[in-house]
């Protein structure tokens, strides 16, 4: 896939990431006014509701995929770094 | 410096794959987070000194992370990174069904929302942080966090389309990926 420079595929295209950035700080409205329109926005985000139902979906959802990256085994790199440290450390 | 005590070597083990998966959800690069996990343990074992014993330890190695990949993501403004080819190649299956949804497609989903909103689910949501503890992790105001965490669930509701509403075709996420700027980066 060579798209991801390429122009938004529709007119409908999610402005994402954009809203609530850093792109803030650098007075950067126009990108926050497009997505404001496009998606409700944060203001209307921010005051939106979502169901117990969805949230609870969500809760479990974001807990059961983080938790799978936790589970992972830590690479061996990690070891050898703390090695080190301690080496540097008893030289000191 | 006169070392760790056993005990709080112990605890900064036990809390590396926590920021392997931290790193993971603000970066969206595994590569990319292990060397910010990396760099947080370098800098802890520096800073050790500081830390206050019996405060939390884990919280205490996140602001360390967040701080080391905020400065970062400052740094590399407008650069392009290889967030695009990470997310890209997630995203062979799409989730046009939530039952069908595994944990990857979820990761990449979050992947599209703002970055300070993202810290703030995932801290909340997954790590079981209270709002007042990740304020202080943060450094903001324990609203802020409230209410990036709600922006957050209801940026992730669309994004997933559980609201039903309207046009989301199963290929929204996809779209949503390759859109650019899509990786949560900072303009």
């Amino acid at each position: 896939m060579t798209t991801k420079s390429g122009p938004p595929k529709g007119t409908d295209q999610p402005v994402v990431a954009d809203a609530g950035s850093p792109a803030l700080e650098n007075g950067d409205s126009k990108a926050v006014m497009q997505t404001d329109k496009d998606n409700g926005g944060p203001e209307r985000a921010g005051n939106a509701v979502i169901g117990a139902d969805i949230q609870g979906y969500l809760g479990r959802k974001l807990k059961a995929s983080y938790d799978e990256i936790v589970r992972q085994p830590v690479p061996d790199t990690f070891r050898q770094l703390l090695e080190e440290l301690e080496r540097r450390e008893k030289k000191e | 410096m006169t070392g760790l005590s056993p005990t709080l070597r112990n605890e900064l083990l036990a809390a590396i794959p926590n920021l392997r998966a931290f790193a993971m959800s603000l970066c969206g690069n595994p590569t990319r987070a292990d060397d910010l996990a990396q760099e947080t343990l370098m800098k802890a074992w520096d800073k050790i000194g500081s830390f206050e014993a019996g405060t939390n330890l884990k919280a205490w190695l996140f602001t360390i992370l967040r701080n080391v990949y905020f400065s970062e993501l400052r740094k590399r403004k407008r650069e392009v990174d290889d967030a695009d080819g990470h997310l890209l190649a997630g995203l062979a299956v799409h989730p046009e069904q939530l039952g069908h949804m595994d944990a990857a497609d979820f990761m990449i989903a979050l992947q599209q929302i703002p970055i300070d909103q993202r810290e703030a689910l995932i801290l909340v949501g997954a790590e079981g942080f209270s709002y007042e503890e990740v304020a202080a992790i943060s450094g903001v105001a324990v609203g802020t966090i409230k209410s990036r965490v709600n922006r957050a669930r209801v940026r992730l509701t669309e994004i997933l389309g559980l609201d039903g509403a309207g046009d989301f075709g199963p290929d929204r996420l996809s779209q949503a990926a390759i859109a650019p700027g899509a990786a949560g980066r900072p303009e």
